[in-house]
């Protein structure tokens, strides 16, 4: 007997690599820090998961939002742009993300934080 | 709705199912529709020896959280009340007469990783270590001058080894 | 005035009658009173005659015409009113003891007819008599009313075994509808109402007319229920009914006693109404077909007034004529006992009781529009449907499929596709509803018509929330587009529209999320194999990638079946994988394989013959282990566990099917080998095991192109049979282009199609060329 597989319509699901410890992807069912809803889900106000509520990935810390989550906080200026989990300086790599509004947003408000940061620190010296 | 709904129903669920020892959440006091307003009932739970070395005893204080439209990002307004019979506030270099508490958590420490369940674990924990049954230096001043809502003033952090 | 009554008579003992005065002194007055009572004497018909003859002489009762001088002594002795009531009341007296002694053997235990003429007798004589007394109205009232008392106490001496009464019922019941005795019947019933039985007469033609219409009705409208009646029995009253009626009771028409026609109009109707209660529940499971006798009941139910025309103290007025509250409650219950009785028990089907539920929707909105009726009998109804446990999967098929052949329940997916007749509308005040008005006064305090009256939301309603229904249609449409051989979905996406009208947009955000990584995933199957896929490598994955937190499927059961598929398959999905990470839709995410999920089609070359099979990746998976040249691959279910990773459970599973088609022998206990012979081999299409589930995802790959059909058969019908070639230009001729191409879209060709006609015999190919099947 030969068999010959014409067609197979398999199934698969996508998963978000996340930045962890040791690099490796894998932790499934991670929770979003701030809305608490796991990774390959969606943020509060997103239908769609995947390409609508992207994924940030901190390059500083290890931790991830989903991006309009982090943006939420980060507009706050109570937040000092820094990580809601581990309080380091919140930082993404704009290399490894796509180019997009939501993305340059982030870049902004990151931006801005380190303004502040610096003159604050200029201030307190002087 | 509240954007965070799910968050705040996960978090109001999970202090429901596995209480913290010695909190207990006042269903009455919150409308699970609503879910902006949560009162709970603290107290100290005893050491591991099974006594209860605190000043406070056995006693049992209220303490409101109250939601605001921007949670998570934004903290939560809390503070003890004294407006049900009964009830008082507790005794604390840290705690106005008025009910409102200089914490550090509720203000400029606060991030969205934090939730009602650390809160309500800072505040106990808070009194817990405390031995001095005694106002902020400041009492009569602030509670004369205070706000209603505790976020609205700015607290000076008098000792932070209290 | 105080009535005579036998009391009153007793209690004056001993009773004065007119002899106590015939001894007395002489004088005029006695004179004149000795002449008057002489004439009057013997106070009693005693013989009875036959016909009024003047007789000689007072012996035997015969009536004299009074002398001059007895009526100038009648003149002298009832002078004055005083003197009137006194000689009325002897004269009472001698009567009364005069029926005590022959009224039992006039009045009692004749037929019914001798009864009455003796009663006329009786009455003839006394009124001669009276005719010669001149006595004012007063005192001839109180002697008829005593004579009527007299007349009513002998004929009915019992009132509690009314022997008379119940004669006269049968005289009645015989003669009443019969033309011939006709004079007789007048006659009778004019003699009887004189005699003071008027309301006993009325009551018993009333009540025998009653029984006729009863009996008319349950003869004629007993179990017809598809056409109309009322214009029957309103005819049949008018003309055989009434028409004796009209002759008969014309003596006593100006009485109160006066039987309109509109009444025994109601009372038909109302008899009707009770026959129609009584087989409500039939009724009910009939319809549509007996939507006529509903419209009827409802005419009559709905205008069921009292009976009018007779007053208050009419003949009718005693029968059993129910008000329109009455019968509507008596219909409830009827209906709810029987429900109880012959459907809500664990014997009956689900689908029956649902469709029965929507009968019963339908039944009663054209009984009571107003729905008050309906939310009372549907109450039981629905709390019983809660309990079955499989309701909520047979009305989800019966809303989605629309085989009217498969689908007992076709009814909801045709109301599916209609506007919805109520939705609820939380946002707009109940407060400012212009058109507001109250409650019909027997609706229950929590009724809502709309919520009845239309019949899924009604059926939704029966559960506290619609996401158990969500839930399973998201379930069912998750399982259907994992079945696809392609992307494509336009009917799920059609159904869940309409789903959606009735549910609620927001309730199916889990299912938009599915069908949008099902387009996803055409997008990107695309991308990666025009981008990235060498154009001559032989590549035959093609995954549709999920958002594993929004598939039901995923969350328990097969998704947990773990095994290894075959390593072409398992290598090809690894280089997808690679290949999806570098496009932008899988930019920052990597892709997991869910081996169990899926369609494979695979050809199977036996004995130089190729069969086709649709199979699931489990069964694939095994079948590739016997892939060889020659036919000896022998493999042990511990072999194929190995091979496959599946547990014993598992293999045994996938291999049984196997084994069933012919394809796999199972030569020693676990021990598999392929069949060398080709004839047994059941192929895939006319297995029958699995036929359902491959015949309907056959059915549903060509669903798309059966739009074609219509065409195709005008065409063969027309022109005769056609080329493929001539077929496929017709149809670029008739069909938009971009309908055309929205049709044949589904990667399958014109071929493909006409081949599964042919193959369901609806064509057939001769030399090349289609024509319809004979």
């Amino acid at each position: 007997m030969k068999v010959n597989i014409v067609d197979w319509h398999g199934v698969a699901t996508w998963h978000w690599k996340l930045a962890s410890n040791d690099g490796k992807a894998g932790y499934v069912d991670e929770l979003c820090g701030i809305c608490r809803v796991p990774f390959d889900g969606t943020c509060p106000n997103c239908k769609f998961p995947g390409d609508d509520c992207p994924l940030v990935l901190g390059r500083g810390c290890i931790h991830n939002f989903h991006v309009h989550c982090i943006l939420k906080w980060l507009e706050q200026e109570a937040s000092k742009g820094l990580c809601p989990m581990c309080r380091q300086v919140f930082v993404h790599d704009p290399e490894d993300n796509p180019h997009s509004e939501e993305f340059e947003y982030l870049q902004q408000l990151e931006d801005g934080h380190r303004l502040l940061r610096e003159k604050g620190e200029t201030t307190y010296e002087e | 709705m509240h954007t965070f709904h799910k968050r705040i129903l996960k978090e109001f669920k999970r202090l429901q199912k596995n209480p913290l020892p010695g909190i207990t959440i006042k269903p009455s006091e919150t409308d699970p529709n609503d879910l902006s307003v949560f009162v709970f009932d603290i107290t100290l739970p005893p050491d591991s020896d099974g006594v209860l070395h605190s000043i406070y005893r056995s006693d049992i204080y209220q303490l409101r959280i109250k939601i605001t439209d921007d949670y998570p990002v934004d903290s939560p307004e809390v503070q003890f009340l004294n407006s049900h019979p009964g009830s008082k506030i507790p005794l604390h270099p840290h705690i106005y007469s008025n009910g409102h508490i200089c914490l550090d958590l509720l203000g400029s420490g606060w991030t969205p990783a934090c939730s009602m369940e650390s809160i309500l674990l800072s505040i106990q924990s808070m009194l817990s270590t405390n031995e001095l049954a005694e106002r902020p230096p400041d009492d009569q001043a602030y509670v004369r001058t205070a706000p209603l809502n505790p976020k609205k003033t700015t607290f000076d952090y008098h000792d932070d080894n209290v | 005035m105080i009535p005579l009554s036998n009391e009153i008579i007793k209690s004056i003992l001993p009773t004065p009658t007119l002899s106590n005065h015939a001894y007395g002194q002489y004088s005029d007055i006695e004179n004149d009173l000795q002449l008057l009572l002489n004439w009057l004497d013997p106070c009693f018909p005693i013989e009875l005659p036959r016909q009024e003859q003047p007789q000689q002489g007072n012996n035997g009762g015969a009536f004299e015409i009074p002398t001059p001088r007895v009526k100038s002594a009648i003149r002298s002795c009832l002078k004055d009113e005083p003197s009137q009531f006194d000689f009325v009341k002897l004269y009472c007296n001698s009567m009364t003891s005069n029926f005590a002694l022959y009224a039992p053997q006039m009045l009692q235990n004749l037929p019914v007819m001798e009864t009455v003429n003796n009663i006329y007798t009786i009455q003839e004589y006394y009124s001669r008599y009276l005719r010669y007394l001149n006595l004012n109205s007063l005192a001839s009232s109180l002697f008829s009313r005593h004579l009527k008392s007299l007349f009513y106490k002998y004929l009915i001496p019992d009132e509690n075994s009314p022997a008379f009464l119940r004669s006269l019922t049968e005289y009645f019941n015989e003669n009443l509808f019969s033309m011939d005795k006709n004079t007789e019947l007048s006659k009778c019933i004019s003699i009887l109402q004189e005699s003071g039985l008027e309301l006993e007469v009325s009551s018993s033609i009333v009540s025998i007319s009653i029984e006729r219409v009863k009996s008319y009705i349950l003869r004629t409208c007993s179990n017809i229920w598809d056409k109309p009646v009322l214009q029957h029995i309103n005819q049949w009253m008018q003309v055989e009914l009434y028409k004796y009626f009209s002759i008969i009771i014309k003596p006593f028409s100006s009485t109160t006693a006066l039987l309109h026609l509109d009444d025994l109009i109601r009372i038909a109707h109302n008899e009707l109404v009770s026959l129609r209660i009584s087989e409500i529940f039939d009724i009910v499971l009939n319809f549509p077909t007996s939507k006529v006798a509903l419209k009827e009941l409802y005419q009559c139910i709905s205008f069921l007034s009292p009976i009018s025309g007779s007053g208050v103290n009419g003949p009718i007025s005693n029968t059993p004529i129910t008000s329109q509250t009455h019968q509507r409650q008596k219909l409830v219950n009827k209906f709810i006992e029987k429900c109880h009785a012959k459907l809500l028990h664990s014997g009956a089907d689900t689908i029956d009781i649902i469709t029965c539920y929507s009968s019963t929707i339908k039944s009663f909105l054209i009984i009571d529009p107003k729905g008050v009726l309906l939310d009372k009998v549907v109450r039981p109804i629905r709390r019983y449907l809660k309990t079955r446990s499989d309701i909520i999967p047979k009305v989800v098929y019966g809303l989605l499929n629309d085989d009217i052949s498969s689908n007992k329940l076709i009814e909801l997916a045709q109301e599916l596709k209609k506007k919805p007749t109520f939705i609820n509308n939380n946002n707009a005040g109940e407060d400012l509803d212009i058109n507001w008005v109250p409650d019909p006064i027997d609706a229950l305090p929590d009724f809502k018509k709309g919520k009845v009256s239309d019949i899924i939301e009604s059926i939704i309603s029966i559960f506290d929330s619609k996401s158990v229904f969500v839930n399973e249609f998201t379930r069912l449409f998750g399982e259907e587009l994992l079945s696809l051989s392609n992307y494509y979905f336009d009917e799920i996406v059609q159904k869940s529209e309409l789903l959606k009208v009735r549910f609620g947009e927001n309730e199916f955000t889990t299912l938009d999320i599915m069908l949008s990584d099902i387009t996803k995933s055409k997008t990107i199957n695309e991308t990666v194999y025009q981008t990235k896929v060498p154009p001559n490598s032989h590549l035959v994955y093609h995954p549709k990638i999920l958002s594993h937190m929004y598939w039901p499927m995923l969350d328990k059961g097969v998704s947990t079946e773990e095994f290894n598929l075959p390593t072409s398959i398992q290598e090809q999905f690894t280089s997808y994988s690679e290949l999806y990470a570098d496009i932008p839709f899988g930019h920052g995410r990597y892709l997991k394989m869910v081996p169990s999920l899926g369609l494979a089609k695979l050809e199977l070359e036996i004995q130089n013959e190729t069969f086709y099979f649709e199979v699931c990746p489990g069964e694939a998976a095994i079948i590739d282990l016997f892939n060889g040249d020659g036919n000896d691959i022998q493999l042990t279910l511990d072999d194929i566990c190995s091979k496959t990773g599946m547990t014993v459970y598992l293999a045994t599973k996938y291999i049984q099917p196997w084994v069933k088609r012919n394809v796999l022998l199972e030569i020693e206990t676990n021990s598999y080998k392929p069949n060398t012979s080709n004839h047994e081999i059941k192929s895939n299409s006319n297995f029958s095991e699995d036929s359902k589930n491959m015949m309907s995802s056959e059915h549903h790959k060509f669903a798309r192109m059966d739009k074609l059909w219509p065409l195709i058969l005008g065409m063969l019908t027309n022109l005769g049979p056609l080329s493929i070639t001539k077929i496929q230009s017709f149809l670029n001729i008739t069909i938009p282009k971009d309908q055309l191409e929205s049709i044949s879209s589904s990667n399958l060709t014109l071929k493909e199609y006409l081949d599964w006609c042919e193959k369901e015999k609806k064509l057939q190919l001769q030399q090349g060329l289609y024509r319809l099947w004979k």
